[in-house]
């Protein structure tokens, strides 16, 4: 399987966008990507809609767009209303809805199973997040995968690096990423980073970097196969065919991650957020999303 | 998925008040308990009436299983004791906890069966939570394994519920956990996140062989693996390498309950528990799950590798339907379809045949080991049981199905014997495997079962460690000795032990220096002809030796950093770290303090057994090869004295160093030694190896003239040349870590740096005590450990015996816990790969060489020292040694020493040093027992007391 990129992928999958025939239960379950289309930043929603377009191309999934404003829009008007060339938004199914944006896209991923929800990080960095208050409140309520991409990024689906913390919990939350890198052909990078003055996690299950390595040549490649063994494949579902590598850093984690994606030259940085933004792992979950150079897959912890 | 239903039992309602909370009926008595408080009321009649009497007797009874018990009664001690003393044996009486006076003093026993009161409490309720704090939790005990018996029952009573618990222990047989929590490792529930450290914790081995303790049906995750001792066959790696041959899995039983296979994660699991039995020596597994349609199953098992006939591989199964009558089929497999961790099928092909008792399946590896694998299921009671097996063969399996009509609430047993030969234990392994199994089905199961216990009782009896007041220490150590008694073969020097033991394929079954100074010491002192065979392994492979030194430009032997069946190098020369780097691995080329390390064991093999025949042939060849070796090795220079340049210590952190100080005193060891043997016992051979005096001599004035790095000034030894002179690095400021510090700080910045990976000079403290004046002990141990990151599992060990000698106490206890959870803390994922060997062999010396301070005296091995310092919350450290054809027990307590020469046919030397650093000798007689009891900082003159 090839990996997914912009310049050789086909079309189908947001042509098949519209369900066809009646339901019925012998259909195989669709899920849908959704963008959702910023109203404010022009820039942002071009962003989402090319990486929506990537992502529903590699899942073979429908591609819909979501734009929610305080007054009725005609869909036909959209892409003028977004700055987008007029037929920037061919292939799209458009919900275009009145009300508050963030509640349109939550009520959507609940009334349809949703495997992405896909929102523009924007330029103006409002929002506690810093990614702007679209995308900020849509990673904060949503319980759907989100990816946020920013304009300049460059988009494909060849690399993914998928830090972890060494918890089964994080872990556990690893199944999309896992489905999307085997669709995409992509392969998985898995980044365990290790730091001083931090005590290993208690979890159970949980597991960092070796404390004893007596035999570097031994331990490490046990230790790095164990991990990936338990983490990816037993607890992350990250499917047995897709490519895996393991990297240890050490340091400031979200620094350490950040310099693993720009030097693994990754296409998507996959982030298992429990939700939570003032203890730690909050802290390394929010400069990661700020100050990340590539897309952004942001999983809510179960 | 575990039980977690409380264990106190209701009082009838008209009872008197006991204090104690009355929680749940009788029924819950249909478990086996580990800890009793027992309301014991008297009435008015004394203690040796015939009721109390019978009372007594039964909590005997359950001592001897293990159970922990507290008699709480209103009489006061001396009118308990007579009827204590009269029906309790003193052993067991170490378990049992009186509160007399309604409960107002507690007292435990000590090791000769005398009360010492341990706690003063106000009332019954107290005693509860003292045993609850004191005892149920350092054990780990959950509250479901307490029973807490109401005075309202009587003695009567209370005989006749204790008489329940000893007949559901009989009824259960084989398959009743242990009663003593510190003589287990359980684990309970199922996480797929652990299961690989699970496999490697309750591994069943016998030195033959060792198997992964993974489920018997399988799961997602399960990585079951036999290693034989010994027998390599090449990686699959892209430089191949020896790894541990993988046998079939012998060990394979599927279940299926009315056509619902019975697993851990097809079976809605209302409770799972698997229990390392380290007395007893094997593992046991309770569950009790439903299927999809309903049908809940009890299941039990037992898995063993006989100490007793290593070939002998036992299971026994008890089934018991909770709701139905029916079907249940169970597969005994013996399996070919085995890979190696690193992806390599190392049997070439298989034939399953049908035996004359059952299937045998031969197989042949790719290097043209043979070997054959024959089992055998049968009915426990074959009259009670509708049950009917059949055999099925395949391309690499052989099986026995056996379907059983199984009865509601009737336990169904079946037993499973399984023999296993290869080719390196004779010529016919397939006639030898029958022969085995048509001898097995003569004789009962039970007594091929009692058989392996009374093999392991008779190690324990040579090992066993009681340390009184810190039961997890007690209980990490049993888990350790438990593998270093297993992982060993005492008969065949082909084998030697692996970093992993038999656990694990992480290190593939490589043998390290952890074997000749972390191991090897247990069993001199406790297994000597096991020690023995370990050193012999050494001479086996001393032509790879040769080999390796050969190569390298040198003359004599150098010994592999990593040894498998030749004894050539197997060491690889690189590694892809995981940050990404490609790191050239120096230890095979520069890591040459190994010779000096087997050369080390040699001797004090000899001097702790008295075994001087070793040192007529074998070890002597092996004194005088590799002091060759470090004759050419180093070089005379213009300073007078003798440097080894570019070489690593077991600080692995600084590689290509100029004299590192482990590595010249240890080979400076090496030459004396081999200039005294060669001198002396082993003459003859030396000369036979073209020995002449005038090497002799230059071995002599080497070992004089060594460069030691020693600093006149301060009294400290320079780890290697320039260590002064690298950036200090505050190692404390790095704590707790998630990652090891080297990768923390860089490759680079470390090896500049004084941050030591793991003892070195504290190693040499610990190796050659006797050759460092006190100041010098004390000095260097102090600048080192805070040097010091631990980033390998044999450090913390050594510093533990090292800071226990010095005194020091909180160091010592710090670093005591430290090594007893390398493999038992079950957060960090280190025993995934197997168990740390070296480390369980390093918890055994700090124990014994650090907190009971035992050694042999340097100018005369036929006198141990004995320097015992108890560390905080320690009562009492027992245990037993041998030393050169004597058996001793030494016993340390808080205010004395008592050594009892149990066994022996000369007297041997004890010394206690006094508070003026001289000692107190004295020549113990076996048969008898002597204490030196302590005095301020020293003790006293030894006296002879009553054994």
């Amino acid at each position: 399987m090839k990996p997914a990129d912009l310049a050789e992928g086909t079309t189908h999958g947001a042509e098949r966008g519209a369900e066809e025939g009646p339901r019925s239960e012998a259909r195989p379950k669709r899920q849908r990507v959704l963008v959702a289309l910023n109203g404010t930043d022009a820039a942002a929603s071009q962003a989402a809609v090319a990486m929506g377009r990537l992502v529903a191309r590699t899942l073979h999934e429908p591609l819909h767009g979501i734009f929610a404003s305080e007054a009725k829009v005609p869909p036909g008007e959209l892409p003028r209303l977004l700055g987008m060339p007029k037929h920037a938004l061919d292939g799209v199914v458009l919900d275009v809805e009145v009300g508050d944006p963030v509640e349109r896209i939550m009520a959507f991923t609940e009334a349809h199973p949703t495997a992405f929800v896909i929102v523009g990080a924007e330029s103006s960095e409002r929002g506690g997040l810093g990614v702007g208050e679209l995308a900020g409140h849509t990673i904060e309520r949503s319980h759907a995968p989100v990816i946020v991409v920013r304009p300049e990024e460059r988009l494909a689906l060849s690399r993914i690096l998928v830090p972890l913390d060494g918890t089964p919990s994080t872990a556990s939350a690893l199944e999309p990423a896992g489905a999307l890198a085997r669709q995409a052909g992509a392969s998985l990078d898995i980044v365990l980073v290790g730091e001083a003055q931090h005590g290993p996690h208690v979890e159970p299950g949980a597991m960092g970097a070796p404390q004893y390595v007596d035999q570097p040549h031994h331990e490490w490649p046990a230790f790095s196969a164990e991990f990936v063994h338990r983490f990816a494949k037993t607890i992350g579902h990250c499917p047995e065919d897709v490519p895996t590598r393991f990297f240890l850093g050490a340091g400031a984690p979200a620094d350490e991650i950040l310099r693993f994606a720009e030097t693994l030259a990754a296409d998507l940085t996959v982030l298992v957020w429990h939700g939570l933004r003032r203890e730690e792992h909050g802290a390394v979950f929010e400069r990661v999303l700020r100050k990340a150079t590539c897309p952004v897959l942001v999983l809510r912890c179960p | 998925m575990t039980s977690t239903a409380s264990a106190e039992i209701r009082e009838p309602a008209s009872g008197r008040s006991s204090g104690f909370v009355p929680t749940s009926p009788l029924p819950e008595l249909d478990h086996l308990f580990r800890l009793f408080v027992l309301s014991w009321d008297l009435r008015g009649t004394s203690a040796q009436a015939p009721e109390s009497t019978r009372a007594l007797g039964l909590v005997g009874a359950l001592l001897d299983r293990g159970a922990r018990v507290a008699i709480v009664t209103d009489a006061s001690l001396g009118e308990l004791t007579p009827a204590i003393e009269a029906t309790l044996a003193v052993e067991p009486r170490r378990r049992l906890h009186v509160a007399t006076d309604s409960g107002d003093h507690v007292f435990g026993f000590d090791h000769r069966g005398r009360p010492i009161e341990v706690a003063q409490t106000a009332d019954r309720g107290d005693v509860l939570s003292f045993m609850m704090h004191e005892i149920a939790r350092p054990l780990g005990l959950d509250p479901e394994d307490v029973l807490v018996v109401g005075e309202a029952y009587g003695l009567g009573g209370l005989a006749d519920i204790l008489e329940q618990q000893l007949a559901l222990e009989a009824e259960l047989g084989p398959f009743a956990p242990p009663r003593d929590p510190s003589w287990v490792v359980v684990e309970s529930g199922f996480d797929v996140a652990r299961e690989h450290e699970i496999e490697s914790l309750l591994t069943i081995a016998n030195g033959y062989l060792g198997m992964r303790g993974s489920l018997a049906e399988g799961s997602s995750v399960s990585r079951p693996a036999t290693f034989l001792a010994g027998a390599f066959e090449a990686s699959s790696d892209v430089s191949p390498v020896p790894e541990l041959v993988i046998a079939p899995d012998w060990g394979r039983l599927r279940f299926t309950v009315e056509g619902e296979p019975f697993g851990v994660e097809t079976t809605s699991m209302e409770r799972h528990h698997r229990t390392l039995d380290l007395r007893r020596g094997l593992v046991l597994r309770d569950g009790l799950g439903t299927g999809p349609g309903g049908h809940a199953t009890r299941i039990r098992t037992v898995h063993l590798a006989s100490l007793a006939n290593r070939h002998l591989l036992l299971e026994a199964v008890e089934i018991s339907p909770q709701n139905f009558s029916g079907t249940v089929v169970i597969d005994a497999v013996l399996s070919g379809d085995v890979k190696s961790g690193s992806g390599s099928s190392h049997w070439a092909g298989f034939e399953p045949r049908h035996g004359l008792v059952g299937p045998i399946l031969v197989g042949k590896t790719h290097g043209g080991l043979e070997l054959a694998l024959a089992s055998r299921t049968t009915a426990a009671d074959p009259g009670s049981l509708e049950m009917r097996c059949e055999r099925e063969v395949g391309p690499a399996s052989a099986m026995e199905r056996c379907t059983l009509h199984v009865r509601l609430g009737e336990p169904s047993v079946l037993h499973r014997v399984v023999g296993l030969f290869t080719s390196r234990d004779g010529t016919t392994p397939v006639q030898r495997v029958e022969v085995l199994e048509r001898q097995a089905a003569a004789t009962s199961f039970d007594a091929l079962l009692a058989d392996h216990v009374a093999a392991w009782q008779a190690r324990w009896k040579q090992s066993d460690v009681e340390i009184d007041g810190a039961p997890q220490i007690e209980r990490a150590l049993r888990f350790a000795l438990y593998h270093l008694i297993a992982t060993v073969q005492p008969h065949d020097p082909r084998c030697s032990i692996g970093a992993r033991a038999l656990s694990g394929e992480a290190y593939r079954g490589h043998v390290f220096w952890d074997t000749e100074i972390f191991m090897v010491p247990f069993y001199v002192h406790t297994w000597p002809e096991a020690a023995r065979t370990l050193l012999l392994y050494r001479h086996l492979t001393l032509d790879g030796a040769r080999r390796k030194a050969k190569k390298l430009g040198y003359e004599g032997a150098l010994y592999a950093w990593e040894s498998a069946d030749t004894g050539d190098e197997t060491t690889p020369e690189f590694v892809r770290s995981p940050v990404g780097e490609i790191v050239p691995i120096l230890s095979g080329l520069e890591e040459h303090h190994i010779s000096a390390d087997v050369a080390y064991a040699i001797w004090a093999y000899a001097q702790g057994t008295g075994d001087e025949r070793i040192l007529h042939e074998e070890g002597a060849e092996i004194l005088v090869e590799t002091a060759r070796f470090w004759v050419s090795r180093g070089a005379m220079k213009v300073d007078g004295k003798f440097h080894i340049d570019r070489v690593i210590g077991p600080d692995e952190y600084h590689e290509s160093v100029d004299d590192n100080a482990f590595t010249n005193w240890m080979a400076r060891q090496n030459l004396r030694y081999a200039a005294a043997i060669a001198r002396g016992v082993g003459n003859a051979k030396a000369a036979a190896l073209g020995v002449t005096p005038q090497e002799i001599s230059h071995w002599e004035e080497i070992a004089a003239r060594m460069y030691l790095g020693e600093d006149p000034r301060t009294g400290l030894i320079e780890q290697h040349k320039g260590f002064f002179d690298l950036e200090y690095i505050d190692v404390a400021a790095y704590s707790p870590r998630t990652v090891p510090i080297d990768v923390l700080l860089g490759r680079e910045r470390t090896r500049h740096s004084q941050v030591v990976k793991q003892a070195d000079v504290v190693q040499l403290l610990a190796l050659l005590w006797d050759e460092f004046s006190p100041g010098a002990r004390r000095e260097n141990f102090l600048y080192y450990e805070p040097r010091t990151a631990h980033g390998s599992s044999l450090s913390p060990g050594i510093h533990a015996l090292v800071a226990a000698r010095l005194g020091l106490l909180e160091t010592a206890v710090r670093y005591l816990e430290q090594t007893a959870s390398i493999d038992l803390g079950n957060n960090m994922g280190n025993a995934a790969g197997g168990v740390h060997a070296a480390g369980l062999g390093s918890l055994w010396q700090a124990v014994a060489f650090g907190v009971a301070g035992l050694r042999t005296a340097p100018e005369d091995p036929e006198t141990l020292i004995v320097a015992p310092t108890l560390l905080p919350g320690m009562r009492r450290v027992s245990l037993p040694m041998q030393l050169r054809g004597r058996s001793l027990q030494v016993h340390a307590l808080p205010g004395a020493v008592e050594v009892h020469v149990t066994s022996g046919t000369a007297p041997i030397g004890l010394a206690a040093p006094d508070k003026a650093g001289a000692t107190h000798t004295v020549r113990a007689e076996p048969g008898r027992a002597y204490v030196a009891r302590r005095e301020e900082e020293g003790f006293l003159a030894w006296e002879e007391i009553e054994p």
